[in-house]
């Protein structure tokens, strides 16, 4: 899913339909075509919870990139970490994503994606004790 | 299933009415007692400021009679002071002629004739004493600071609710942050009870146990009694007796006299016994004293040990209490709840340290309960007793007071809530003082760690199974937790996503020890921890105890991701 | 079970909602504020949106030019002091003695200061609060009760405006069970909120289908 303040920042996970494995890389496109420069441009591998329960946020990898100029794109590429995988619970979610964002401006894009082993969200419903496994 | 909700709810206007009234009762009782101590101390210590002179003794003796308080010292000495002679009768600062038990030994020193050391103030040079009090006393006004401490604590507590929060939802990476502000003050609070504690158990407890084996050194002497009787002691507290006994006895060719009749200290109810251990001693029985022979003044009659000695013990508790709370505040602040794992593993979070599994041997892991029940008897042992005791205080008062038929219904009306959480908390205390004999369980994984998919055996003993489990349930739950505002308060929804039942049996060998097998769901979610959210998997014992506390207890299992490929 | 992310009721969706002041109101708004010098409270019970209001108030206070600082307050923060070690509120509306450069700033620039949940404090800490924020060229604080600031606006619902907003997040009520709903819960649209996110949510315990069994 890619969200987007202005039609200025964009953000794309490479793979990002097929889902990923815990420790995978995955690359990132990033676009941004700004009114003037911004100082930094910063990707960042983040997740977040999604629910009942207040938000949870964590940033667990970034990419800077100083003094950009006002338009551009790159070729990114961060490590995802073994855990916390995508899950959805009745009280409580977690969502991976790369977010751009452009500071001091502060305008931002936003791609989410999947991570988790068989590259599948895991459901707490469908968990269940088939026997034998 | 509907979620289960807790709820931190706010103070009303009532309650802070009532709290404000007590607690101000508390604070300026607590302020009138420190007030009192510590002129007391100011006085007694102002001769540790006064110039020290030699002084010789004119007259020394025990007064009895009309014009003085019954045994009481009397000591005339003579000094110079910037070569002018005077006469002084004064002993301590505050009482000219201090009355106790060792006044007689201290009289008996100074013999007429004798050199003493007197201490004069240099500012009114006639104004002498023979004796300085001890500065430790001033530790004394510790005890009523309680009372203090705890009148202002539950006023702010009551006015300003945020100064003494401790609900601090935990951070979610790193160590989980330490308010130092509240901390001071918890180990303040523990400090005091320690330190009141290990006074009171060292002059009442310890004191009198070493001079007991101190005084196996001390000669064997014959005596004769003097006089003998039950000494009867009245305050607003009622009455207690002391063992009063004098006695003669002669060595190195002085006479001497004695009025000590054993080491046991203070006074206390129970006249029959008192009055059974005078009848021994009858005026005129030649009997043996044991006399100290680096300081013949001092004299026992009775050496051994006494049962009496052990409720010296009792403040015992009270240092152990503090002890005990001061070190559980040092370890609850530098146990890191929250752990951030190594590289790698990013925003991951395991929860370990108080909760954690316990690496055994052969791979094996023992698991810990997520409270102990000692830990549940203590802290509610501790506020029961500070509840109980102060409460205590108002409610003699007050049954003394309607015994003389003066009571107060205002009084009886405002103690009762209070007195009815009182009992409750006995009733607490004494629920958790069974279950701390309540069979426990302990469970053994056959991993040291566990992972999704893993099937792990675990193994159950009951320890303390004598007291007959009727039914063993042991399941394992996986559970989300949300937390969120709700208004001023926090509350949190719990869900049960997974539960499996690992064993239920009321076979009695089965209860007693057995194993089962524990299957992590190969799809389900490994264990999470952020500020607001959480993924707990837990096993949850029940044991049915017929006629005593059940057996309930959950053990937190800590399961990991998949291993990586 | 609706998965939480999907939940239209999740906290991040209602979060989302912004509260409902026609133009005319929010010129009322403004200029009641201006009239008050620049001081006043958005006052309202539980869950009556004066966190959302405050919140889109600084956001066109911010528009129009003004420095908002902010101060956040609840049951988990309620003093000054742990305000600041959270990073809830700036360090120089703690401290006392001198001043020093973000406070000068404070006082240069149009400054707002927006405080959430003044009640949450004490008097003392308020009184200190007051005695800082007379440098300050607006404020505008939350309270569930008037009387700490002159009332700027009352909040209040109706089950109008639960409809409303269930409608906006994609989930449409009946009229006559959003009137049920809102008496249930004594106007508080964030709990009326919750409980729908419990009764969308749907779900059971999965429990193991194999028997219980054990060996010695």
């Amino acid at each position: 899913m890619n969200e987007s303040d202005t039609q200025e920042m964009f953000v794309e996970v490479v793979g990002a339909a097929e889902g990923f494995l815990p420790g995978q890389r995955l690359e990132s496109n990033l676009l941004w075509a700004l009114p003037e420069a911004p100082k930094l441009i910063e990707a960042r591998l983040f997740w977040r919870t999604r629910g009942k329960g207040t938000e949870d946020a964590e940033v667990v990898d970034s990419h800077r990139i100083e003094r950009p100029a006002a338009a551009g794109k790159e070729t990114i590429s961060l490590r995802l970490p073994e855990a916390p995988y995508s899950f959805s619970g009745r009280l409580v979610s977690i969502v991976w994503g790369v977010e751009l964002i452009a500071e001091p401006s502060g305008k931002s894009a936003l791609a989410e994606f999947v991570m988790g082993p068989d590259r599948k969200e895991v459901v707490l419903n469908a968990v269940s004790n088939a026997p034998g496994t | 299933m509907a979620p289960q909700a807790s709820l931190v709810k706010g103070t009303g206007v009532v309650v802070r009415l009532f709290g404000t009234i007590f607690f101000l009762v508390f604070f300026a009782a607590g302020l009138a007692a420190v007030s009192f101590i510590g002129k007391q101390w100011w006085t007694g210590a102002q001769p540790y400021r006064w110039s020290e002179m030699p002084a010789t003794v004119l007259a020394s003796r025990i007064e009895s009679g009309p014009e003085r308080r019954e045994g009481s010292a009397y000591v005339q000495y003579r000094y110079t002071f910037e070569g002018r002679t005077h006469v002084s009768e004064r002993i301590d600062v505050d009482d000219p002629h201090p009355n106790g038990e060792e006044m007689l030994a201290f009289v008996q020193r100074l013999t007429p004739g004798s050199t003493a050391t007197c201490y004069v103030n240099p500012k009114a040079p006639h104004e002498a004493v023979l004796r300085r009090q001890s500065l430790w006393f001033g530790l004394v006004v510790l005890f009523p600071m309680i009372f203090v401490l705890v009148g202002v604590a539950g006023l702010v507590g009551l006015w300003s609710p945020g100064v003494f929060s401790t609900k601090r939802p935990a951070p979610v990476t790193a160590i989980a942050r330490r308010d130092s502000r509240n901390r001071g003050a918890v180990y303040f609070l523990f400090g005091i009870f320690a330190l009141v504690g290990g006074v009171l158990t060292y002059l009442f407890g310890v004191l009198p146990l070493v001079e007991v084996v101190s005084s196996r050194g001390w000669r064997e002497t014959p005596c004769q009694i003097v006089s003998s009787e039950v000494r009867h002691h009245s305050d607003s507290d009622g009455t207690t007796y002391s063992v009063q006994v004098r006695y003669r006895y002669r060595l190195d060719g002085r006479e001497l006299q004695g009025n000590r009749f054993s080491f046991v200290r203070g006074t206390s109810s129970g006249y029959e016994s008192k009055a059974q251990m005078v009848a021994k001693y009858p005026p005129g029985l030649r009997t043996v004293c044991y006399v100290n022979p680096k300081d013949p003044v001092q004299a026992v009659l009775v050496r051994s040990l006494r049962w009496e000695m052990l409720i010296g013990l009792f403040p015992l508790l009270f240092f152990a209490i503090g002890v005990g709370g001061l070190v559980w505040t040092a370890r609850s602040g530098t146990s890191p709840s929250r752990l951030r794992s190594g590289p790698g593993q990013g925003g991951l979070v395991l929860a370990e340290a108080a909760t954690g599994p316990l690496r055994g041997p052969g791979g094996k892991s023992a698991l810990k309960a997520r409270s102990t029940r000692l830990g549940k008897f203590v802290g509610l042992l501790f506020v029961c007793l500070f509840w109980n005791g102060i409460v205590s205080v108002f409610l003699v008062v007050l049954v003394n007071e309607w015994m003389r038929g003066q009571g107060s219904w205002f009084l009886s009306l405002f103690l009762t809530p209070f007195v009815l959480v009182g009992l409750a908390l006995l009733v607490g205390v004494a629920y958790q003082f069974l279950a701390l004999f309540s069979p426990s369980a302990r469970l053994t994984l056959s991993a040291s760690e566990v992972r999704i998919g893993d099937v792990v055996e675990i193994e159950w003993r009951i320890a303390r199974h004598w007291l007959g489990v009727s039914e063993l349930t042991i399941l394992f739950e996986g559970q989300e937790e949300a937390t969120y505002r709700q208004g001023t308060s926090t509350a949190t929804d719990k869900e049960t996503f997974y539960r499996d039942c690992v064993v239920r049996t009321n076979d009695a060998g089965a209860i007693a020890s057995g194993k089962g097998t524990l299957r992590i769901p190969p799809n389900a979610m490994h264990s999470f921890s952020s500020r607001h959210n959480k993924i707990v998997w837990c096993l949850n014992v029940k044991g049915a105890v017929p006629r005593w506390p059940d057996v309930a207890e959950d053990y937190e299992l800590h399961v990991l991701p998949k291993a990586s490929v | 079970m609706l998965p939480a992310r999907d939940n239209p009721f999740a906290v991040h969706r209602v979060l989302a909602l912004r509260y409902r002041l026609s133009a005319v109101e929010w010129a009322e708004v403004f200029d009641c504020w201006e009239k008050l010098g620049r001081r006043g409270a958005i006052v309202g019970p539980h869950g009556s949106g004066k966190t959302t209001l405050l919140e889109d108030m600084a956001r066109r206070l911010e528009g129009d030019g003004w420095k908002v600082v902010w101060v956040r307050l609840d049951e988990q923060c309620r003093s000054l002091r742990a305000a600041v070690e959270q990073g809830r509120a700036p360090s120089f509306l703690a401290t006392g003695g001198k001043l020093d450069e973000r406070e000068h700033e404070f006082r240069e620039r149009r400054c707002v200061v927006v405080l959430d949940g003044a009640e949450q404090l004490s008097r003392l800490d308020w009184w200190r609060l007051s005695r800082r924020l007379r440098h300050a060229d607006g404020v505008v604080i939350t309270a569930h009760r008037p009387g700490l600031q002159p009332t700027l606006w009352q909040c209040r619902t109706d089950p109008g405006i639960l409809r409303e907003l269930c409608a906006e997040l994609g989930h449409p009520l009946e009229m006559a069970e959003a009137e049920a709903l809102w008496t249930r819960f004594d106007g508080n649209v964030r709990e009326a909120l919750r409980w729908l996110y419990d009764r969308t949510a749907g779900g059971c315990v999965v429990t193991s289908p194999a028997a219980c069994s054990a060996s010695a």
